[in-house]
């Protein structure tokens, strides 16, 4: 199996040293891109398998890398930033981002990050999921939690299938209301909460731990993978 | 059809806001159809009965005649000193208005509604002082005389013989809420003057035999019974229109009543009045300008007839007009108007065979589907006087002499060239002059000279010479045709002059107006703009303005433009702007003051007001001057808005500077930490068997995180740059969230009601205070002391209580606690003291607050109430709502 490609666009040399020691530890191979513009041209060179960006560029803003990216290609984008602004995730997960880490961060976290997203990359149709203790049959539509089955509500079912679909990615609100109600009902974040919260009492009752579905705050939320 | 049974919506939504806008105090008036018949006995009986029902009830003004029986009642109800006035060396006493709405009773008692107040109060009527009270939410109990009602003073003038001076409009009648009437037979009343309880002394035998005979008590009485009849039959109405029930509705008609300089004008405008009042309609009141110069008298009777128009509740519209039928027709077709009111004609009956009909029967014939009243005008004051004043006035004088000096030339030139030219030329010579003096000279010294030209042209020049006699047919013929066409000339022109004037004023009112606008816009600023148009007022009015504008406290004392005024003055401007109506000269209110004051009203308030000082103001020049005062409204109004705008503007550019600085100091704080902890994760990964060297930097790099956050945070709450971004958020789901992030590492105990499970708020705002809440309970506590997290609902809002198990705080340093670098006896190390003074400055970001207490249960430990106005729901509800 030939080691998966990431190219690091941050302006930080220190962080882009660090990124590089950490990650090649872990067999990635490494590409660099100190600026904006540099990332685009890197990105259409290299082609890497996944790309960790800086919002806080000096020439262009890191949403505009994005959205330029997001023009030809679904490569899997990890955002690493300072800026711990909860509207600057959210805009930034919805112009296509797969992910979000904060700095300072933990590198444990970030490398189980980039794990998610590099092997959603690779396999995508599975017919079942499983995680932990939680299982859903996507064919015959049925929840299992410890092997007993949980009952949801059609609506239940559509959002928890959408976050094992996504399953240690984060998904937005806005996402979330998008693929289960439709594109006219992302406004409407108050009736997911209820939805999330009938969900995760059901399958905690069930027997499923709490911290399975994790809320980000004012973001959205995120199925915590378990081996 | 079905349309004609429903009641009309305009007249629903009308008797809605009259119960409605009865914000103000209720009104009673004792009516009774002349003195003596005991409407102040019968208030003041009312008004004990208030006031053992625990009203506070105060006599603002009784007259009680020396009559016993009355004084004794006024025994027991508060009573306000009146107010002395000193006019021209004589002591009056007035009711003091200032006095009782500074007392604010509930309940005034006012005798005389109709009676007319010294001339340097306030109001020049007392019904005005009363409203002034209504407005100020106290009832008041008033007693009035029948004769004294503005639209019945006509036919009472004519039964009784004696003048009516003192009236009260229909208007403030109509406002009342309740009408009692005090009815007694006239034999009963008689009896009573007789025996002195009405006047005492002389004045009861001169009452008897004037005012008080059988014949006009019966006629009073029944105009009384009437009046409250008619009332009662409107109420009647006006329950079964808001009750809906199906009635003979009638047809919403609307008069307009054509208003003239005429001293018959203010007899139509009163008929008027009270047919629309008995048939329940709207009505207009009309003026047409037909550019015919008006003498200073008649002015004056027009302003007075339209002011009284106005006063009786009439609309009342000023045009101009070359034809008087046309104009008319053309106002009553655009307001809808149903029945048109004139008075009967009164010139001659010739001269409206020579006008093609007279006034009335081209209205007739024209109006159409629009009924015309024609209503008879009184003979007895009627009476056509010639303007004697006219014929002396200097003006006359010249204009005749160099009348009769251009006739004198002429017949000089005449008889020179008689030998060569003959008579009928120097005729011609004549009317040439005649025109050319038409041209020069007004109606009355043309008539003149018209007359004479044509007795000297007879008297020497048409044979036999030297007599007036005229010999041939021939001559006879020449000669009036002559007489005719030099006075149809003179007339012609005069009448064209007349016409010119009038589109000349319109021009300069028009100009005026234009170039008012045009400086409006063509300023910089507010107050460029205010002193130009004080300027352009100044010149249009030949008067001082001033404009004053609003502040935040009120009226500004300082003119915003214009002149100076006294402080007496300002007082009337205040009056203005507290009212929202106009005040001082020329009004009713405060009429004594030098100037005039206008209120400058938008559409949402009073934003200043506009004040002239003028010696004479017309009825065409107030109206000019209300629309001064409406453009300069607007353009305040405008002004603010705009600053406004600009003002917010300014904020989101300074907020947003802000912010990039923040960003970028964050940026440079936060890096270097993620370096650090990185390059440590590193080791950590790199040789598993880390020394404890590297858990202490680890450590420090932690505390060196949550320091630099938390500076950050206060830097933000003191910049101002908070603002929270309210959504619906599971409660529950917060608090576990924060718990996790507090760090606590102990058992956390929350409890959410369900039917506040959902709330309105700012997830990150709410999840950083309960994360420092949270961390702060655990410093302060054992590390196994249990954490209770509990959440209420409150009024209004969210109340969150963080109850920790801790040694406490004593009570002294409760508050202390959140106060900026404060550190508790027993904190640990690693903290600025910020923690809490951030809760405390998001929480007020919020609108909300945080306290610290003892713990309720009386258990050792500290309880932080978290209360936020924030909107919240039961999760059910919610769903239910899908």
């Amino acid at each position: 199996m030939s080691a998966a490609s990431i190219l690091i666009i941050d302006d930080e040399p220190q962080i882009r040293r660090l990124l590089r020691v950490a990650l090649e530890a872990q067999d990635y191979k490494i590409f660099e891109a100190a600026t904006g513009n540099d990332g685009l041209v890197e990105t259409a060179s290299r082609l890497p398998d996944l790309i960790i960006l800086d919002l806080g560029l000096p020439d262009l803003k890191g949403i505009e890398v994005l959205g330029r990216l997001r023009e030809w290609t679904q490569t899997p984008v990890l955002i690493l930033s300072v800026q711990n602004d909860e509207e600057d995730k959210v805009q930034a997960l919805d112009e296509g981002a797969d992910d979000y880490v904060t700095k300072p961060f933990n590198t444990q976290e970030l490398l189980a990050r980039l794990r998610v997203l590099l092997r959603r990359n690779r396999d995508t149709n599975e017919p079942i999921f499983e995680s932990g203790t939680l299982s859903i049959d996507f064919s015959a539509r049925i929840i299992r939690v410890s092997g007993k089955e949980v009952d949801l509500t059609a609506t239940e079912y559509g959002l928890l299938r959408v976050l094992a679909q996504h399953a240690g990615k984060i998904v937005t609100h806005k996402q979330l209301l998008n693929l289960v109600w439709g594109p006219n009902s992302t406004e409407q974040s108050q009736y997911l909460r209820v939805f999330m919260s009938h969900i995760r009492k059901k399958l905690t009752t069930a027997g499923m731990p709490p911290e399975s579905i994790r809320t980000e705050t004012a973001v959205g939320y995120r199925l915590v993978e378990f081996d | 059809m079905s349309d004609d049974l429903r009641p009309d919506p305009d007249a629903l939504l009308a008797a809605l806001q009259k119960s409605e806008a009865r914000s103000g105090g209720r009104l009673k008036i004792f009516l009774g159809m002349c003195p003596g018949v005991g409407k102040t006995y019968a208030m003041l009986l009312a008004g004990q009965q208030r006031q053992e029902e625990g009203a506070t009830v105060v006599i603002g003004l009784i007259e009680t005649h020396g009559r016993i029986e009355t004084q004794a009642l006024t025994a027991g109800i508060a009573r306000v000193a009146r107010k002395r006035i000193e006019h021209r060396g004589v002591e009056l006493e007035e009711m003091d208005l200032d006095a009782i709405l500074e007392r604010k009773p509930e309940l005034v008692l006012v005798d005389e509604l109709a009676h007319t107040n010294a001339p340097s109060s306030r109001h020049l009527k007392r019904f005005q002082d009363v409203i002034e009270l209504l407005d100020a939410g106290i009832d008041v109990y008033t007693t009035l005389n029948v004769q004294h009602v503005e639209s019945h003073r006509d036919i009472i003038t004519q039964i009784t013989g004696a003048p009516v001076h003192e009236t009260v409009p229909d208007s403030v009648i109509d406002r009342a809420d309740e009408i009692e009437l005090i009815d007694i037979s006239p034999a009963e009343l008689r009896k009573r003057l007789e025996e002195g309880k009405v006047y005492l002394g002389d004045r009861a035998i001169a009452a008897s035999e004037n005012f008080f005979r059988e014949g006009n008590l019966k006629a009073l009485r029944e105009i009384a019974l009437r009046l409250s009849a008619e009332r009662a039959d409107r109420e009647m109405r006006e329950f079964m229109h808001s009750q809906r029930i199906v009635g003979p509705w009638r047809s919403r008609e609307r008069l307009l009543v054509a208003v003239g300089s005429s001293p018959y004008s203010e007899r139509l405008v009163r008929w008027t009045r009270r047919v629309a009042t008995s048939t329940h309609s709207s009505w207009i009141a009309v003026s047409v300008d037909l550019g015919t110069p008006l003498s200073d008298e008649d002015k004056k009777r027009l302003d007075r007839n339209l002011s009284l128009a106005r006063s009786l509740g009439a609309e009342v519209l000023l045009t101009t007009g070359t034809n008087i039928v046309e104009t008319l027709l053309r106002i009553a077709r655009e307001q809808n108007v149903s029945q048109i009111v004139v008075g009967k004609p009164l010139s001659p009956q010739i001269v409206d065979f020579f006008r093609g009909g007279s006034l009335v029967e081209k209205l007739i014939r024209k109006s159409g589907e629009i009924d015309v009243y024609v209503v008879r005008a009184e003979k007895t004051t009627l009476q056509w006087k010639p303007n004697f004043k006219d014929f002396s006035s200097p003006r006359f004088l010249r204009e005749c002499g160099w009348g009769i000096l251009g006739v004198l030339g002429v017949t000089i030139l005449g008889l020179l060239l008689l030998p060569s030219i003959g008579y009928m030329t120097v005729g011609l010579f004549y009317l040439l002059a005649i025109l050319i003096g038409s041209m020069l000279l007004s109606r009355g010294p043309m008539l003149i000279v018209a007359t004479l030209t044509a007795l000297i042209w007879d008297y020497l020049f048409i044979a036999p010479h030297f007599t007036f006699s005229i010999g041939s047919l021939h001559d006879i013929m020449l000669f009036g045709m002559y007489f005719v066409v030099a006075l149809v000339l003179g007339h012609l022109h005069t009448r064209l002059r007349q016409r010119e004037a009038a589109e000349r004023r319109r021009e300069i009112q028009t100009n005026a107006l234009y170039r008012f606008s045009q400086e409006l816009t063509k300023s910089r600023n507010l107050s460029d703009a205010l002193s130009a148009s004080a300027a352009r007022m100044d010149e249009f009015f030949n008067a001082a303005s001033s404009i004053f504008l609003k502040n935040a406290e009120g009226l500004s004392r300082t003119q915003a433009a214009g002149n100076r005024i006294t402080e007496r003055e300002f007082a009337v401007a205040l009056w203005a702007y507290e009212h929202n109506e106009p005040a001082g000269r020329f009004t009713d209110t405060l009429a004594l003051s030098e100037g005039l004051y206008l209120p400058l009203r938008t559409s949402e308030a009073v934003v200043g007001v506009l004040g002239i000082q003028t010696a004479h103001l017309e009825l065409a020049e107030r109206q000019m001057l209300e629309t001064f005062a409406s453009q300069i409204a607007l353009l305040i109004q405008r002004q603010t808005l705009q600053t406004q705008a600009e003002h917010a503007k300014l904020e989101e550019r300074s907020r947003h500077l802000q912010k990039t600085l923040l960003d970028s100091v964050s940026h440079e704080f936060k890096t270097p930490l993620a370096i650090i902890s990185s390059a440590l994760d590193h080791f950590d990964s790199a040789r598993p068997a880390s020394p404890t060297l590297l858990g202490e930097i680890r450590f420090a790099v932690q505390r060196l995180t949550r320091v630099v956050g938390n500076l950050l945070d206060i830097t933000r709450i003191e910049t101002g740059t908070i603002q929270p971004r309210l959504e619906w958020c599971d409660l529950a789901e917060i608090l576990q969230s924060a718990s996790r992030h507090g760090e606590v590492s102990r058992e956390v105990t929350i409890t959410v009601p369900e039917e506040i499970s959902m709330a309105k708020v700012d997830v990150g705002l709410l999840e950083e205070m309960l994360t420092n809440l949270l961390r702060n309970a655990a410093q302060h506590s054992a590390k196994d002391a249990p954490i209770t997290v509990a959440a209420y609902a409150t009024q209004p809002g969210l109340e969150i209580r963080i109850i920790d198990g801790g040694s406490g705080i004593p009570a002294e340093d409760q508050a202390r606690v959140f106060q900026k670098f404060h550190r508790g006896t027993a904190a640990l190390p690693g903290g600025l003291g910020l923690g809490l003074s951030i809760v405390k400055g998001f929480a007020e970001a919020y609108g909300g607050s945080v306290q610290a207490e003892s713990r309720k249960d009386g258990k050792p430990g500290t309880e932080f109430v978290l209360r936020l106005p924030v909107e919240t729901q039961s999760a059910s509800a919610m769903e239910t709502n899908l």
